[in-house]
This record gives C-alpha cells, structure tokens and sequence, in this order.
C-alpha cells in the first residue's frame, strides 16, 4: 500500500509540476526542437508512404473499375455488334422486299414469296422444291425468279402445299430468249454440267462475249426481259445452220433460297 | 525485453504512419493506444517506464494536450493495469485480457475530462474521438490476445 501512496504522490506532484510548466510553455523550445528533428522526418516520411499507399490503393481500385468498365463496353460492344446484324439483316430484307415490289410494279403480275425447302440431290441443278403449292396459286409453267429479275426456273408439277421448279441449267429446261432489245429469239437450254448454252441463233447475228440474253417472254405465263445469262463462248460452225454460245448463270445454288413465283395471268 | 522494444517502435510508426490521415479519420483506432494494455500488463517495469515515457511524449507532441494530464492520466492507467487487475485475476486469464483494455478507455476518460476542466480549450471533443478510444479498447483486447503467448 505504501508503494501505491508513493506512486500517487509522486504523479500527482510531478503531473501538477509539469502541468504548470507546459501552461507557461515552458517545453515549447523543446517540444519544437524534437518535433522539428524527430517527429517531423518520421511524420513526412510516413505521409510520402501514405500518399504511395494510398496512390497503390486508388491504383487497384482504379483497376477495378477500369475492368468494370471493359466488362460494361463489351457488354455495350456486343450488343450493338448484335444491333448492326440485326439492321444489316432488316436492310438486306429491305432491299429484297424493295426490288420485288419495283418488280410488282412494272408488270401486272402477283408475286408468290417462295422459300426453297429441298434440291434434288442427284441433280442440284436440275430441280428444286419450293414451299408454296396449289393452296398458294401455284401452278405449272410459272417462272420462278429472284428479286434481281434473274429467271431460276419454271414450275414443273405441283401439289397442294409444295411445287417443283425445273432450273434453266437443267437439260430437260427450254426457254426463249432474246438477243438484245427486242431482237431475233433463240432458245436456252440447260445440259447436264448445269452449264446454259444459246442455240438456235440465227448465223447473221453478232453474238460477243459478255453479251447479257433476256428472255424473250413468249409464251403465256412468262415475263420478258428477265435475265437468263451472260455469253462465255460462241461456236460457230461453218456447216451448221446456227451458230451456238455457252452462258454462264446469273446464280448459283448458294443463292437459292428465297424466290419469287411470277403468276402473270393475274 | 526486446520485444517490447520492438513493439512500441512498430505502434509509434504506424501511428506516425497514419497521422497524416487522422483528420480525415479521427475514429481510427490508435495502435500505441491498444498496446497500452498489453504492455503494462507484460512487460518488464523498465520497458514499461520507457513505454511510457515515449508514448507520453508522443500523445505530447501530436496533439495540443497538456503534458502533465497526459502523464497523470497515463500514471493512473498504469496503476490500474499494473496493480489492482492483477489482485482480482491471473496475469494469463481471459478477465485480464478484457478488464486491462478499459485502461484505454480510462486513460481517455481522464484525458478528456482533466483537459476540460485544467486545459479548456486543449482538446475538442468530437464522437469520432470517444470512438476511437472504445476501438482502441477493442483492439487492445485482440492484441492482449495474440502477443501473450
């Protein structure tokens, strides 16, 4: 107990000693010097490794919210990515609708929008199958197209929901065509190879390559001046009565997918 | 010995460390003041007279405080950890641990009250302050328990 007596005393005393003096300011010459030489060095020392410290911390929470952000942009990048096919897909549908209605336009003809469902897979450039039928006003003889007035066939036989179509490239296909603008006729056929030859060309025509042959639209259910294909190669025999010229299509069968059923009699 | 020596330069440098920001986070919990317990309770009378001086210096220079409230309320925080815990419990035991971490809060108490009635003017008393002390309490309770062993 006297120990406790005596450590009261003693801080009592030396707390009220020192109480007073520092009210005086008496440890202020001091209180300055080791604040200038010992707490000062430490205290700056300390603040520059705070501000690294919390540079490095601003640093990582920066990197968050710079991955936050490429997370967003590319949320934002792949939807607008999804938003340009979208529209690129509404201006190729666009596009289409918009060349079948010039076409609608031009001829007094209803226009049957077809989705090809099936090839022959013996000859793929021989028929095809299309997904309008009897139900549709779908009938034999009809010219099959796409939208940029290319002839792709002629209906062959039809059933209630279905029809086939004889492709141009076929050799059982004979159309009529044009040489120039409303000049002498000639007939396309298809052979074999899906390659299209002009025969029946009379001997006093001209024929160059790179030449376009039009259909000549004889024939009740056919249009005219729709493209049939573009001259490659002329043989002209010397002994023949007509001369002939290989065409190369305007499509291919990658390109068959949507076509037009032209049913002029309408 | 040494340990403790260690100890106090560790809590001064991150105090020191954290001084700059202490404005802008007053309720921090100050290390040298949860170390208080820990090494009153502990550590060797010489290193707890050196401790004490230190620390008492320190709280001096940092802040606008009266140097005799600081050593007379650190004195009776010293006394009560030091001697009256230890007649009710075992240095080691679990009461000890928690009963010594009000030293921090006993040390604030009379800090705060002796500077408003000798040295007004001296401190501000702010909530962020008191909380503080009570952190430092707490963490003096965590530190008692991971440095005795």
């Amino acid at each position: 107990m006297d120990h406790s007596y005596r450590f009261f005393a003693i801080l009592l005393v030396l707390s009220a000693l020192l109480f007073f003096l520092d009210e005086r300011d008496t440890f202020s010459a001091a209180a300055g010097f080791i604040g200038r030489g010992v707490f000062s060095p430490i205290t700056q020392t300390g603040s520059a490794l705070t501000r690294k410290t919390s540079g490095a911390l601003e640093s990582v929470f920066l990197f968050r919210e710079l991955l936050s952000d490429y997370r967003r942009l590319n949320e934002e990048r792949d939807f607008y990515r999804g938003e340009y096919f979208r529209l690129y897909g509404v201006g190729e549908e666009n596009e289409f609708l918009r060349s079948a209605l010039n076409l609608e336009n031009k001829k007094e003809s209803e226009l049957i929008l077809a989705e090809v469902v099936a090839f022959n897979p013996l000859q793929p450039t021989h028929e095809i199958t299309l997904d309008k039928g009897r139900r549709d006003g779908v009938k034999e003889g009809l010219a099959v197209i796409m939208p940029s007035r290319v002839l792709v066939g002629l209906i062959s036989s039809v059933e209630e929901n279905v029809s086939r179509a004889t492709l141009i490239t076929s050799d059982a296909s004979r159309v009529t065509a044009s040489i120039g603008e409303g000049g002498p006729t000639a007939i396309v056929t298809g052979s074999a190879t899906g390659a299209l030859r002009l025969e029946l060309v009379p001997k006093d025509i001209e024929l160059r390559e790179g030449e376009i042959i039009l259909s000549a639209g004889i024939g009740g259910d056919m249009l005219p001046n729709l493209l049939l294909g573009e001259v490659r190669r002329v043989n002209r025999e010397e002994s023949a009565s007509f001369q002939e010229a290989i065409l190369e299509p305007f499509f291919s069968r990658k390109d068959l997918r949507q076509l037009f059923i032209v049913n002029v009699n309408q | 010995m040494r340990r403790f020596y260690a100890i106090l330069i560790i809590a001064l440098a991150v105090d020191i460390i954290l001084l700059p920001v202490l404005d802008l986070a007053a309720w921090f919990p100050r290390l040298t003041l949860a170390l208080i317990p820990f090494v009153f309770l502990f550590a060797p009378p010489r290193a707890s007279y050196a401790f004490f001086a230190v620390v008492t210096v320190f709280y001096w220079l940092t802040t606008s405080l009266n140097l005799g409230i600081i050593i007379f309320s650190l004195g009776l925080t010293m006394f009560f950890i030091r001697r009256i815990i230890p007649r009710f419990f075992h240095k080691d035991a679990w009461q000890t641990m928690i009963a010594s971490s009000f030293g921090v809060l006993i040390f604030g108490a009379f800090l705060i009250v002796l500077s408003l009635i000798f040295a007004p003017g001296s401190i501000f008393v702010s909530p962020a302050l008191i909380v503080s002390f009570i952190l430092s309490a707490v963490v003096a309770v965590g530190a008692n328990k991971l440095l005795k062993r």
